[in-house]
């Protein structure tokens, strides 16, 4: 297999089988639209995605390598996020910082399959919070003023559990 | 001493930063658990791109002066200041403050409205009472740090400078919005109600277009405008409905279970007199 090298925002280089590295869209388009020759000793800069976060990343694409392709995107159907594999889910048992960045990247990257498993994965830190409960786990700044959170509380009195 | 656990997952921090703080805390001689935590929580947040400036402000790397200047000082407290990467204009200054057998962690940036994190950190939960003093639930110790602190620090900093940063809120809208796709209704309105940068987003009508079509399937849209308002209609018809399917359910089951006598005097205590 031929290997190609990319390189992350901090300058480290990353040897990386070319079919792994091609699960990102983003990638696959700059090597056919750049023409980049496979044998060739070029590198890919990615200014986007730093040393560890790039490190995660190909360690994510390394094991879903053989996975079957995604079936395109029913935007109609309720998303499931209890789906999450078991070695997914240990592969992000990480720090709020690294998830978002993973994000980040799998988005910069268009690796849809990590960009699924990692949004999901936060949207399940959401599910059946509260408000305020939404807040301490993200560390969000409520930034509404009394007469603004009535209005929204008012707003939304519709889907309010009784 | 020995400050290694064996069981540890030492992998979360680079040998070299914890070489130096072997290192160093040999150097200071007989370093105290509170001495040697407090030294982690330094390297964790060096270790997380941030950079250890001295009182002039000059940068240093120098973590034993830092804990030799606290035994130094009136009132026993750390104190550290750090830039993160080349956001120099607005450094984090960290305090730690005993009291008794607890750590508090404060983490304040002064020149973004003294925005505080702060943490509090049982001592003998990180660091053993008993010779030779170990380190221990370094990985708890690490995530409490980086979410509770580095992480909402780096994205006010961000925020402040007007980029997307690596936390919920500082997300682009397009991501947000994705996330968002994944949760049941009341979720995406919870999450709405938490700031005002969150309900903006959220209130997007093209967003809640996509949510008629995901949850209202086999309905049938008009183009229009006022997406939310129709998913508001919907959901109360659709709640009212199967209240109402949920209550004859009821009976029907009463009566497969019951003879007429019994449901009768289920439903009106009175009518047993006819039966």
């Amino acid at each position: 297999m031929p290997n190609i090298k990319l390189q992350s925002s901090d300058s480290e280089i990353f040897d990386v089988d070319v079919e792994i590295a091609k699960c990102s869209v983003t990638i696959k388009t700059m090597l056919e639209d750049l023409g980049m020759d496979e044998d060739e000793e070029e590198v890919v800069p990615l200014p986007n995605v730093n040393s560890a976060i790039l490190k995660k990343v190909i360690q994510w694409a390394t094991y879903h390598k053989d996975d079957p392709p995604l079936p395109e995107d029913d935007e109609n159907k309720e998303k499931r996020t209890d789906d999450i594999s078991s070695w997914d889910a240990d592969f992000l048992k990480v720090d709020q910082g690294t998830l978002f960045e993973l994000i980040l990247a799998a988005n910069y990257l268009d690796i849809k399959g990590l960009l699924d498993v990692t949004c999901k994965t936060v949207a399940n830190m959401i599910k059946g919070k509260s408000p305020e409960e939404i807040r301490k786990t993200f560390n969000i700044k409520n930034d509404f003023t009394a007469a603004e959170e009535e209005q929204v509380r008012k707003e939304n009195e519709w889907c309010e559990e009784k | 001493m020995n400050v290694l656990e064996e069981n540890e997952d030492y992998s979360k921090i680079s040998p070299i930063l914890l070489e130096q703080l072997m290192y160093e805390t040999n150097l200071i001689g007989g370093c105290e658990k509170q001495e040697l935590l407090f030294a982690l929580i330094l390297v964790i947040i060096i270790e997380s791109n941030f950079t250890l400036l001295n009182r002039d402000l000059d940068i240093v790397n120098n973590i034993a002066e830092r804990i030799l200047s606290a035994r130094e000082s009136k009132d026993g407290n750390f104190i550290a200041t750090f830039v993160w990467d080349k956001f120099v204009a607005t450094p984090l200054r960290v305090v730690a403050i005993l009291t008794g057998d607890v750590m508090i962690l404060n983490a304040v940036l002064f020149d973004l409205n003294n925005e505080t994190y702060s943490l509090c950190l049982p001592i003998p939960h990180y660091v053993s009472s008993s010779e030779p003093i170990k380190l221990r639930e370094l990985r708890n110790l690490i995530l409490r740090i980086k979410d509770g602190i580095l992480t909402p620090i780096k994205c006010s900093i961000l925020n402040h400078y007007g980029l997307s940063s690596a936390c919920l809120k500082g997300l682009p809208e397009e991501l947000l919005l994705n996330i968002s796709l994944n949760l049941p209704v009341r979720d995406v309105v919870n999450l709405g109600k938490t700031c005002r940068r969150l309900h903006s987003i959220l209130n997007d009508e093209n967003f809640w277009c996509r949510l008629c079509k995901r949850d209202f399937k086999g309905d049938k849209f008009d183009n229009r405008s006022d997406w939310k308002e129709l998913y508001k209609d919907k959901f109360i018809l659709n709640l009212e409905e199967s209240k109402k399917r949920q209550r004859i359910h009821m009976f029907g089951t009463m009566h497969e279970f019951m003879d007429f006598s019994d449901y009768v005097s289920y439903v009106d205590p009175g009518w047993e007199t006819f039966t």
